[in-house]
């Protein structure tokens, strides 16, 4: 009486009912926080602006705005490709397709690696707020110091990553409601940051009042290329994460507004709340290695923590829990991207079967996830002994990953397009020149800041054996990957041999 | 009487212990019954709000091929004569899922697994969920049931207030279904029924799990008329100790009414049928509150 194998697999987004579904609707402002949320500006700017500030000095305005056209044309392309081949692996899958598996494999190490770089960098701000907040609340300015004690800092940060891997593997979410409180709260903060700021630059009682100068805006005073490329990588840094406005797939996510207007949305709240904040902090504290200056190398990998209070005043306490909130929610983003796209990665076979392993109780990457956490504690533990100045290399390596991986993802879009960008104007700016432009600049951006960053001198000054740290840093990591994609053609050498199919979606 | 009989047995699925527990239930209620086998699958969508930083690709497509692998898995297990569908949805949460499918599939029970069982409480939100809003009855599986158990006993949690309830009449139907003998159960813990209201229980209206009375019949005694089978009086110091006196038949499952607070037509786990659940070493079966009923109980 066996009646024939029948497993019906209704698609995503295929809805037989009409309420009860959480995805919903989104309309512009969601998007808008969506994607706020996801640039988490309070944690971004804290620990990213000392860096740049350090590398192009006043000219911070002009980096923020320059900075952000290259990620926006790659992000062009990026919405093309995530249009074609839907697909857990994206960059992956995508430079796998265009250029074969050896770049893919390479393309997807650098978003790896810079996804659980950052992990490390949000736990590590996450932790200085975390005592700093307390030291404000209870008026105890010793507590505020322990965050310069090793062991307590790491295992500190080390808890702090544990428990955001828990809440990622259990597959929780952040609801509607909690999202928009806290973009709201940081918003609203980095606000009032920017305006106090301002009032006691006016009140003449600054640290080091600078008077406004439309230069700061003018890309091409920076004084080298060098400073500029810097600039320019840290800054894709900061946006990081915005392209999620582009790329919400409306069949997967139900989402009913335009893309395009939800993103020009976004671009305009994220870069002048960057901006503002910048002016404030410049005007306030100019960019000397005074106390409080930008260019103070001691206050520079997380200026937040050291400028609110004199800024705020007792509400200061407010910045901390701030950028307390937006590390802690981006830490426990920031989970799921590795652990995703190891999921992939073993799932197609550049990685082994392990990490293709679902929980079945929570549909989580649950191999996956405990391989990031365990990589990114492990790194920071070591980054945090041997240099004083962790935060500050690790955003700079960061920067330099960002760069690398977008750029291929770039290219892989001109590439796959190239047959189809000349049907018409539009599809050959957005498949073509837009991206073509944006991954030769972020490579260039790329190399530039590799060959830099030999200088024992740059970005934070650490240093081994006269070797800039942030360049051993990148090229560990890079021969690392390299070592490990040997690795995986010894062993699974399939992968390497075939062309791959993408699981595309069935698109209804 | 909206009573008709068990044709369609859904087992929420997910691959995990818990769901063999609830495919093994599912199995023996089937077969009991002769009744179809649903296997529903729920893969968990993300909510736009959920955003991963920074985007990656959406892995929905690989978890629903490794939702098909638990599926031919449990198919596998499935006896030749037993007659079953799978069906792999779609949904913002497992409970959302599975009660829009049982809904489509007009099942007449929802199997899952408890997790539960040698005194060990729930840890799953999805079930917590089912058992506060499911639209038909949800049984659940103690950990390490067997499929091939035959259900010779239906229980039916009784009041000592209110016998002539929906679960009485549930409790005859389900036994003519099954085939099984059926016999009915009151709980009595000394902690509730002395009246104070500071003891754990004071979250129901009585000391049984049984809700409000079904009409105004007058409540008979054990020689009801509406009551034919077995009866046993479990009292204890606890809710525990009374459950612990029973001495509950291998093949037994027990039938247990939803809490006042339930919507009509829906299941709503009462506090005491809650403290009963985790202390029960056979199937459970919360029914949902019965639409002929008017209000829910006294006091």
């Amino acid at each position: 009486m066996t009646e024939p194998r029948s497993t019906g697999v209704q698609a995503p987004g295929q809805h037989t009912h009409s309420k009860g579904l959480s995805i919903g609707s989104i309309g512009a402002l969601g998007a808008v926080v969506i994607g706020v949320s996801t640039i988490a500006p309070a944690y971004t700017l804290s620990g990213a602006l000392g860096p740049t500030a350090s590398a192009v000095g006043d000219h911070l305005p002009a980096v923020l705005i320059v900075g952000f056209l290259p990620m926006l044309l790659v992000a062009l392309g990026y919405r093309q490709l995530n249009r074609a081949m839907p697909d857990a692996g994206t960059t992956f899958t995508w430079a796998s397709k265009a250029f074969g598996p050896w770049i893919g494999w390479m393309g997807s190490w650098g978003l790896l690696a810079a996804t659980i770089l950052v992990l490390s960098n949000l736990a590590g701000i996450a932790v200085d707020f975390f005592y700093l907040a307390i030291s404000q609340i209870t008026g105890v300015d010793s507590i505020a110091e322990l965050t310069r004690n090793v062991p307590v800092n790491v295992i500190t940060c080390v808890i702090f990553m544990a428990a955001a891997a828990y809440v990622s593997y259990r597959g929780m979410e952040t609801t509607k409601t909690v999202q928009y409180v806290l973009v709201s709260f940081q918003v609203l903060v980095l606000l009032w940051f920017a305006v106090a700021a301002f009032r006691q630059v006016a009140a003449g009682s600054a640290f080091d009042a600078t008077a406004f100068s439309w230069e700061w805006f003018n890309p091409f005073g920076i004084e080298s290329f060098s400073a500029f490329s810097a600039g320019i990588a840290l800054s894709v840094f900061i946006y990081w994460g915005w392209d999620v406005v582009l790329t919400m797939n409306e069949e997967s996510r139900g989402t009913t507004t335009t893309p395009g207007r939800a993103a020009i949305l976004t671009i305009l709240v994220v870069v002048s709340l960057y901006t503002v904040v910048t002016l404030g902090a410049l005007t306030f504290s100019g960019v000397s290695d005074g106390e409080f200056g930008l260019g103070n190398p001691d206050i520079q990998e997380n200026v937040f923590a050291a400028l609110a209070g004199p800024v705020m005043g007792p509400m200061a306490i407010l910045m901390s829990l701030a950028v307390l909130s937006s590390s802690a929610a981006s830490l426990q983003s920031t989970m799921i991207s590795p652990a995703r796209t190891m999921l992939a990665m073993g799932h197609y076979g550049a990685l082994n079967r392990k990490y293709s392993q679902v929980s079945p109780r929570y549909q989580t990457p649950a191999y996956a996830t405990v391989v990031a956490v365990v990589i990114a504690s492990a790194f920071y533990v070591v980054m945090r002994i041997i240099s004083e100045n962790v935060l500050w290399d690790t955003i700079t390596t960061l920067g330099m990953m960002v760069c690398f991986y977008y750029g291929i993802t770039a290219l892989a879009c001109v590439w796959y397009f190239r047959k189809e960008a000349t049907t018409s104007a539009g599809d050959f700016f957005n498949k073509l020149l837009a991206p073509l432009v944006g991954g030769i600049l972020l490579l260039i951006f790329f190399f530039q800041t590799i060959w830099d960053s030999m200088d024992p001198d740059y970005g934070s000054g650490s240093e081994i054996g006269g070797v800039g740290l942030v360049f051993i840093l990148g090229m560990f990591v890079f021969v690392l990957g390299i070592a490990a994609m040997f690795w995986q053609h010894h062993k699974r050498p399939e992968f390497f041999r075939r062309r791959f199919e993408t699981t595309e979606f069935p698109t209804t | 009487m909206a009573e008709h009989g068990i044709r369609r047995v859904a087992v929420g699925f997910g691959g995990d212990e818990r769901s063999h527990d609830a495919l093994a239930l599912g199995i023996a209620l089937a077969r009991a019954a002769q009744a179809r086998l649903d296997l529903i699958l729920v893969v968990r969508q993300d909510s736009a709000f959920k955003q991963e930083y920074p985007p990656v690709g959406s892995v929905v497509e690989i978890i629903t091929e490794q939702a098909q692998r638990w599926i031919a898995e449990a198919e596998a297990v499935i006896p030749e004569q037993i007659r079953h569908h799978s069906h792999i949805r779609p949904a913002g949460s497992v409970a959302e899922g599975l009660v829009s499918a049982v809904q489509e599939l007009e099942s007449d029970v929802l199997v899952t697994g408890s997790g539960i069982g040698f005194g060990r409480i729930m840890t799953h939100p999805a079930v917590t969920a089912l058992l506060h809003s499911s639209p038909v009855p949800v049984a659940l599986a103690p950990s390490g049931y067997r499929a091939e158990t035959q259900i010779t006993d239906v229980m039916a949690a009784v009041s000592a207030a209110h016998p002539d309830h929906q679960v009485t009449r549930s409790g005859q139907s389900w036994a003519a279904q099954l085939g099984t003998e059926l016999t009915y159960v009151t709980f009595e813990d000394k902690e509730s029924s002395a009246g104070n209201s500071t003891g754990p229980g004071t979250g129901d209206p009585s000391a049984a799990a049984a809700t409000g009375p079904g009409d105004q019949r007058l409540a008979g005694s054990d020689t009801g008329s509406e009551q034919s089978g077995r009866h046993i009086l479990a009292t204890g110091r606890t809710l525990r100790h009374a459950v612990g006196t029973v001495d509950w038949p291998q093949g037994g499952i027990l039938l247990i009414g939803s809490s006042p607070l339930a919507r009509r037509r829906h299941i709503f786990l009462g506090m005491t049928a809650a403290r009963v659940l985790s202390h029960l070493p056979i199937p459970m079966v919360l029914l949902p509150r019965d639409p002929d009923t008017g209000a829910p109980g006294a006091r």
